[in-house]
């Protein structure tokens, strides 16, 4: 229990201070926060209206703790350049981004923990060989890159997948394949190392020797027991498969949070900035805390000593 | 010389080797090889096809594809260099306090190591990118801070085992001083994981800096940068399809270059406990 507790503190602590320096980013920026919500061109008196009403003239705690108070009641402002409510096109936008995220997880799951069995099992041969090529190439090629060629390939010169968007199932096909490569060779390789270190061990020796039958060793013996830093990088990828939505997003042109967020730093719209790196960051958090909670729970030497 | 053996007979760390050279020769010597100058624009001859005057083509606006990808090396080098000895230096130094003095200095900055450790450097990058504006300058900065916990935590570990070795003891014995005895005995011989995070910093960061040149808040979009020229080759992908080529290939040779070599030198020094 002192364990989950403890990464809760920290947990809470990050976000405490992530949420301040997302805060104080409009204060940071060169120029006056009140010019910059009054917009371009705005007269003197505009502007020192925007203040006043903004109370962008009171000390920043104040401000800080107003904000805050407002994000909870799920107010993150207007957006400086559609003049809408946040909220709406940020909570479509998560869902979106929060849709691909988990196809591209399960994507990279099923083919990563594929494949870094087979490798285990066929040690040093073609098999293996050809996974690992797929885990290094997959860590060492931008993932926008993969986008690109995708789309070239199975859009533009084969046209079995829409180049853009949303609509259709088929349009989800190749931005989770391009999401989910990165996780997917990183995967591979935890899985194979595990599967390896649990191969050589004496109970998986015992029961070649006793004559079980080989699949139900290696998938119920020997794969349970490589699932521990398996089931950690996968809670791990899950995040920062949010993170690099980013850039997924931005080649698909798929309405999400990554997307949005490129967008408001271009058009320099900094509530929205605020907002959505706001949400990032905390679905961040939440879930690095899950995996330590997941980590725990598997982990019976963590259990008994905590 | 065992190391050295041991690396030279790893095929895929001598492959990494050669990628990484190509990519040194491109960025030193590209006054050289180049004929044409990238940030000229020649309207009278865009989208040109690969092959003849212009062996990679031309893009949208008449420019050598050719001499961005080589120049892109240079510019990449840069970036590089910048990330290993920002980043890398400030990840060093508080790796190597934290180790050697424990106690609450080490609690405090393990914990934000640990914090910062949990970001993907893109979103770091980009909190950076909305406060400091675009910029390359930006974005080197971001990056090098995403990669300071990465050296931080090797290198507290490391120093955590030197520092319990007999040569340490005796040197505080002498009364040899802590700034000596920290970058004179400990560091050298905690070099090995340091030169392997280097290698694998290097690709990692030059992953991220043309991502953002991609995304349009890294690089100065007319530069010879690998991202900037892909996020331009977007446009044209249905039209132009040869722009989007070249520069990944290159992105994609050279971090897989310094990937190769620092799991090649990993194996090599038979460091496993990272």
């Amino acid at each position: 229990m002192k364990y989950v507790l403890k990464r809760l503190c920290s947990a809470v602590i990050v976000l405490f201070v992530m949420s301040v320096v997302i805060f104080l980013i409009i204060h940071w920026i060169p120029g006056d926060p009140a010019e910059i919500y009054a917009g371009t061109g705005a007269s003197a008196s505009t502007v020192e209206t925007v203040r006043k009403t903004m109370g962008l003239d009171r000390p920043l705690v104040v401000q800080y703790v107003d904000w805050l108070k407002g994000v909870f009641q799920g107010d993150f402002g207007i957006s400086l350049s559609t003049k809408e409510e946040i909220l709406p096109t940020l909570a479509t936008k998560f869902i979106n981004t929060l849709q691909l995220s988990v196809y591209g997880a399960a994507f990279a799951i099923i083919c990563g923990i594929g494949l870094g069995v087979l490798s285990a099992l066929y040690h040093n041969t073609i098999i293996d060989v050809f996974s690992m090529l797929v885990a290094i190439i997959g860590i060492s090629m931008p993932v926008y890159w993969v986008g690109m060629l995708l789309v070239m390939v199975f859009s533009i010169q084969l046209g079995i997948f829409p180049v853009t968007g949303n609509e259709t199932w088929l349009s989800y096909v190749l931005p989770s394949i391009c999401i989910g490569l990165n996780s997917l060779a990183v995967i591979t390789r935890m899985t194979r190392s595990s599967m390896l270190e649990v191969l050589n061990e004496d109970y998986i020796v015992t029961a070649v020797a006793k004559g079980l039958r080989k699949p139900s060793i290696y998938f119920v013996h020997a794969l349970k027991n490589a699932m521990i830093p398996i089931i950690t990088t996968i809670g791990m990828q899950f995040g920062y498969l949010m993170g690099g939505s980013v850039l997924t997003e931005t080649v698909f042109v798929y309405p999400g949070l990554g997307k949005y967020l490129v967008d408001s730093i271009q058009a320099r719209d900094y509530p929205a900035i605020q907002a959505s790196l706001l949400v990032l960051v905390t679905v961040f958090i939440i879930v690095n805390f899950l995996v330590d909670l997941a980590y725990f729970m598997l982990n019976p030497r963590l259990r008994s000593e905590g | 010389m065992k190391t050295l053996r041991k690396l030279f007979s790893n095929k895929l760390a001598v492959l990494g080797g050669i990628f990484i050279l190509l990519f040194l020769l491109c960025a030193i010597f590209a006054p050289w090889i180049t004929t044409y100058d990238y940030s000229v624009q020649d309207l009278m001859n865009t989208k040109v096809p690969p092959g003849g005057d212009h062996i990679f083509g031309t893009d949208a606006l008449g420019r050598d594809v050719f001499s961005g990808v080589v120049y892109g090396a240079r510019t990449s080098l840069l970036i590089g260099f910048c990330v290993l000895v920002l980043g890398g230096g400030i990840g060093i130094l508080i790796g190597i306090l934290a180790g050697y003095f424990g106690g609450w200095v080490e609690t405090v900055l393990m914990r934000i190591m640990d914090s910062l450790m949990a970001f993907p450097a893109i979103l770091l990058a980009l909190i950076f990118v909305s406060i400091l504006g675009s910029g390359l300058k930006s974005a080197i900065i971001a990056v090098s801070l995403a990669q300071v916990p990465r050296f931080a935590l090797i290198v507290r570990s490391s120093v955590i085992q030197i520092k319990s070795n007999e040569y340490v003891a005796a040197a505080e014995v002498l009364g040899q001083s802590q700034f000596k005895i920290l970058f004179l005995h400990i560091l050298p011989n905690g070099i090995a994981p340091i030169i392997i995070q280097a290698s694998l910093s290097f690709g990692q960061s030059l992953l991220i800096v043309s991502g953002l040149g991609f995304l349009g808040v890294g690089a100065d979009p007319l530069s010879a940068e690998w991202g900037a020229m892909l996020s331009d080759a977007r446009t044209y992908l249905m039209t132009v399809p040869h722009l989007a080529v070249y520069p990944g290939l290159a992105i994609a040779i050279t971090v897989l270059g310094f990937n190769l070599l620092g799991d090649g030198l990993r194996d090599a020094l038979d460091i496993k406990n990272y």
